[in-house]
């Protein structure tokens, strides 16, 4: 049976775990992307829920009646979401194997730092964050930023830690000092945080990639990072 | 001009009275009145972020004049500035106040964050944790790669303005540093280390402009406002051009010299808006005192130091050393403009100084306000 299956980015010990910035929402992205799904494309959802600006911004149709599922797969080596005909899932555990051993690592003592930024407490009691923008309309800069192709990185720079803005000082905890890098595609330009594995240079070819942000309110919220 | 610096225990209005203070007492023979009053201010940290202008004139002899509260961040009180001299060359006023305040220090680090972040692109440099001195450090990186300028180049603007401001009592950093030193200091947002960003500032200058036929009545050593102009650009640095220039600042640059018979060729000093070292090379470029891609060797070579072959750059001390209170800011250089043209700056005269130029810059280049200025006979 033929699927599509995608995971974490990065391996943790003997499996793959998911970074501060991922969880199923951005791996779904990976998994429709990976399987080359064109828009307008109708897709069933199993056991994830969605939310609005994602389809608006893969152009994917929900749908129950659907021939392709997508669903997230636990595998021995981490959770995976996976797109595949309708049917019985399919056994992805040899696929699994391929990612988790092409996979990079993070010193366990990053997890550690990784896990006390993803549990931390929320910090918009101090100001208002996120007013600056609305939910709304931060959704749909999210759903337009998906169409972005691939990507050429023309400057960069590395915000040190203790000067981020209070929103991505969850972030700082989690990996220092991060990467922001602005980037051209098809004679367009924006800005994104990096995710790449290592750090960015001028010239790098990127892609857009779906990612957490920030919490606020006792939700994350998505947007476009760049690797 | 009140003191700049960290001032937790002076409220705005505290501040822009002790500016007020100092501007009456070089006015000996004004009134106190103004018809009207542009004050700039971002509201920085929330305090008093409506009605503001009022709450500043209250309690001064203008209090009840006409006043309007100017916001473009950083330029705002280049801005103020603009708006007084066009109201004063519409006829439609005589006596005008442009003024700016800001409070910075007393709030909380992530009340500063917030504040100085919408004055941005809120949409998507801030959603991609970018700050203004990450944007800078972009623009910065970008020129290294372009034009191979250096770190060495920016801190040497550091190391200038910090000896500008340690001669200058206004200034909330009079102490002067190293080459060493600026390269040393952490790094903020690379390629832009601690050296390399002004800092947060208390602050408020005043500026009283009165229309030529009732310049007697003030002053028998006027200083002429000879040109202004500003323009505006993209919020986003992404969603511009060039990511190696301020074009604003040419264009308000165009405007502020037409038809004034002077070129930047005449000027003595400029007072350029180093909100990091990076933004005094591109201002430098973006004025036209050097040529693209000059702007770090000539900084290095102290081309724009006293004594050097370009009128001075910066001898307040620049945001950088004397302090860079938002609103406050352009403001706060029309009044260095007013010392050195009256021998009030001690140590940092520059010599035979006559014409002068003020360049205010809002945000990464969203707004920009400039000004020529000549001394009186």
């Amino acid at each position: 049976m033929s699927f599509t299956i995608a995971m974490p980015t990065y391996r943790r010990g003997q499996k793959m775990a998911f970074h501060l910035d991922e969880d199923d929402v951005t791996l779904a992205w990976e998994a429709v992307r990976k399987a080359g799904l064109a828009p307008g494309t109708k897709v069933s959802p199993l056991g994830i829920v969605l939310p609005p600006w994602w389809w608006q911004g893969t152009g994917l149709v929900a749908a129950a009646d659907a021939k392709l599922v997508l669903r997230p797969i636990p595998t021995i080596l981490g959770p995976s979401l996976c797109v595949h005909a309708e049917g019985p899932e399919p056994d992805v555990e040899a696929e699994a194997r391929r990612i988790h051993a092409a996979a990079p690592t993070i010193a366990e003592m990053q997890w550690q730092k990784i896990r006390l930024a993803r549990d931390g407490p929320d910090t918009e009691a101090d100001f208002p964050l996120g007013a600056y923008v609305t939910a709304t309309r931060h959704d749909e800069v999210t759903a337009q930023r998906m169409a972005w192709g691939e990507c050429k990185v023309l400057t960069w720079t590395t915000i040190g830690p203790g000067a981020a803005p209070t929103e991505f000082l969850r972030l700082q905890d989690a990996v220092g000092a991060y990467h922001v890098v602005l980037v051209e595609s098809a004679g367009r330009r924006t800005v994104g945080l990096w995710a790449g594995t290592t750090a960015p240079k001028t010239g790098d070819v990127a892609r857009p990639v779906l990612r957490r942000l920030w919490r606020t309110q006792g939700a994350w919220r998505y947007g476009i990072k760049f690797a | 001009m009140s003191r700049f610096g960290n001032r937790p225990e002076a409220t705005p209005k505290a501040l822009f009275d002790e500016a007020w203070r100092e501007m009456a007492g070089r006015a000996s023979s004004w009134n106190g009145k103004v018809d009207e009053a542009w004050i700039g201010t971002v509201g920085f940290g929330g305090h008093q972020p409506g009605n503001s202008s009022a709450l500043f004139l209250q309690g001064t002899p203008s209090q009840g004049a006409a006043a309007h509260r100017v916001e473009n961040a950083c330029a705002s009180s280049g801005f103020a500035i603009r708006d007084a001299y066009l109201a004063i060359r519409s006829g439609a006023v005589d006596v005008a106040l442009a003024a700016g305040v800001e409070s910075m220090n007393p709030y909380a680090k992530a009340h500063r964050g917030y504040w100085l972040g919408v004055s941005g692109d809120t949409e998507v440099e801030r959603a991609s944790g970018l700050t203004f001195p990450g944007v800078y450090a972009m623009m910065a990186r970008a020129h290294m790669q372009a034009y191979g300028t250096t770190r060495e180049q920016l801190a040497a603007i550091a190391v200038k303005n910090h000896r500008n401001g340690a001669k200058n009592p206004h200034a909330q950093f009079q102490k002067e540093i190293t080459l060493e030193k600026a390269l040393a200091a952490a790094s903020v947002a690379d390629p832009l280390g601690l050296f390399d960003c002004c800092s947060t500032t208390d602050g408020a200058a005043t500026v009283l402009l009165v229309a030529e036929e009732r310049v007697p009545e003030f002053t028998k050593r006027p200083i002429w406002l000879s040109g202004s102009g500003a323009a505006t650009d993209t919020l986003a640095l992404h969603d511009r051009t060039d990511l190696t220039a301020i074009p604003a600042t040419s264009a308000a640059l165009r405007q502020a010299l037409a038809g004034t018979g002077r070129s930047v060729a005449d000027l003595d000093f400029a007072e350029v808006h180093d909100c990091f070292t990076i933004a005094e090379l591109l201002a430098i470029e973006d004025l036209g005192l050097v040529a693209k891609g000059q702007g770090g060797p000539a900084s290095q070579a102290g081309r724009t130091d006293h004594g050097g072959d370009l009128c001075v750059v910066n001898p307040s001390g620049g945001l950088k050393a004397k302090g860079h209170p938002l609103g406050a800011t352009g403001a706060g250089q029309a009044v260095e403009v007013f010392e050195q043209f009256h021998g009030l700056v001690g140590g940092r005269a520059v010599k035979d100084a006559r014409v002068a130029l003020t360049h205010n810059v809002g945000g990464s280049g969203a707004t920009v306000a400039v000004h020529l200025w000549e001394a009186g006979q």
